[in-house]
């Protein structure tokens, strides 16, 4: 009998307390904010905020290439790639522009690129990436306009020619660099290759 | 004002469900016959959307007796409901690996008609609501992605118990849930791509649901 007293007091307490939660008001507050969940590493100059840095070596800012010149046969891209588990590397025939993270116009200023995320792009150094005027040579491939993932065709070669890259105009390049899921965690400053 | 909005049908079902658990020791006094117990049980809760995977379901329950009726108060906790989906990434498809925590609360009323010496079979329903927390298994990114993560269930139980007139006793139970107000709603990735374009959906899941269960009572 006591016994029972005593259980039926608790279970009264029990749900007491239950009543007087009902009278609280509910905590609404609720964000997902992708961005704040990214690496805190945040240069000013990168290509794409608050991502980690991947280092450019060459060509450096500015540099020239003439392409009528038979001397110069390629052009070589040079960055560490040590940190990202994929990369990109990305020609633009424009200054890429962002907004949160994102390269709004990526799709319609691409002129190339070759990436390790597809095994289809195999063939070529990450540390060092050649862009020549010969199909079997050159590690580029063109844009993908079809694709709603993929930036890069996997059968279609692009060459330094005067049809993708007119005199007197500017090439952008940069790497982007992404994680296991394929998501992205690295990306590099943009850099002008100015064509003669 | 959409009055099968999950967050507003919530709280006052708690508050229901609470006033009238009040109610019952009153009620057992009056009659004169009041005994109660608390039970654990472990069993598998098997969801009807088939995006959602079986998992072990565990509850506790305190209810009261009034004559051959027992009403009570159950909580159920269930681990791990496999949630995976799968989305396009660049060159590749990618699974997220998630999972689902379901936090329950139910009213529960069974009716023992029948005492077969041994063994008492009951049958009865259950009224109450569920709270959803998903987590992502090897990623921090994208967590936390149910826009709706409040349903309120209702459903029959139908159970056998074993020894019933001792102070330990065993018990054997099926309960069918239905899906009575709001849904599970998530926001899925469909695609992401190499310029840092990530497309979401959204999409609605329901918990109804088949479950088994056994565990033993201490009846005072």
């Amino acid at each position: 009998m006591l016994n029972s007293y005593f259980i039926h007091t608790l279970l009264v307490l029990f749900t007491l307390s239950n009543v007087i939660s009902c009278a609280l008001p509910e905590d609404e507050t609720k964000t997902t904010d992708i961005g704040s969940q990214q690496s805190a590493i945040n240069p000013p100059t990168l290509l794409l905020k608050n991502l980690a840095p991947i280092k450019l070596i060459s060509p450096s800012n500015g540099e020239a290439y003439y392409i009528d010149e038979k001397e110069q046969t390629s052009l070589n891209f040079k960055y560490d790639s040590s940190a990202p588990i994929y990369s990109s590397l990305f020609l633009f025939s424009e200054q890429p522009a962002t907004l949160d993270n994102v390269i709004t116009n990526g799709k319609e200023t691409c002129l190339g690129g070759v990436t390790n995320m597809t095994t289809l792009h195999a063939g070529w150094t990450p540390t060092k990436v050649e862009l020549t005027a010969d199909e079997s040579t050159t590690d580029f491939f063109t844009c993908n306009n079809n694709s709603t993932t993929d930036a890069f065709t996997v059968d279609n070669k692009l060459v330094m020619d005067e049809t993708s890259f007119p005199k007197d105009s500017t090439l952008y390049w940069a790497i982007l660099g992404y994680d296991a899921k394929f998501k992205l965690s690295h990306a590099s400053v943009i850099r002008k290759v100015n064509i003669k | 004002m959409n009055i099968f909005s999950t967050t507003q049908w919530i709280k006052p079902s708690i508050c229901l469900v609470t006033i009238v658990y009040l109610l019952l020791p009153i009620l057992a006094i009056a009659e004169n016959d009041r005994d109660f117990h608390i039970s654990f049980g472990a069993g598998l809760k098997s969801p009807s959307d088939d995006r959602l995977s079986s998992a072990p379901e565990f509850t506790f329950q305190l209810a009261s007796s009034v004559k051959a009726m027992q009403v009570g108060l159950e909580g159920s906790y269930q681990h791990k409901v496999s949630s995976n989906y799968k989305y396009a990434v660049p060159y590749n498809q990618e699974t997220d690996k998630r999972n689902l925590r379901i936090y329950s609360g139910f009213l529960v009323l069974r009716i023992s008609p029948w005492h077969l010496g041994y063994v008492t079979p009951y049958l009865g329903g259950f009224f109450g609501g569920s709270y959803v927390l998903e987590k992502s298994v090897d990623s921090p990114y994208f967590e936390d992605d149910l826009s709706e993560d409040k349903v309120l269930l209702a459903g029959p139980t139908l159970g056998l118990e074993i020894l019933p007139n001792g102070f330990f006793s065993l018990f054997l139970e099926a309960k069918k849930s239905f899906q009575v107000v709001g849904n599970l709603q998530r926001s899925l990735i469909t695609s992401s791509d190499q310029f840092g374009n990530v497309v979401k959906t959204t999409e609605n899941y329901d918990l109804n649901a088949m479950s088994f269960n056994a565990g033993f009572r201490l009846n005072f």
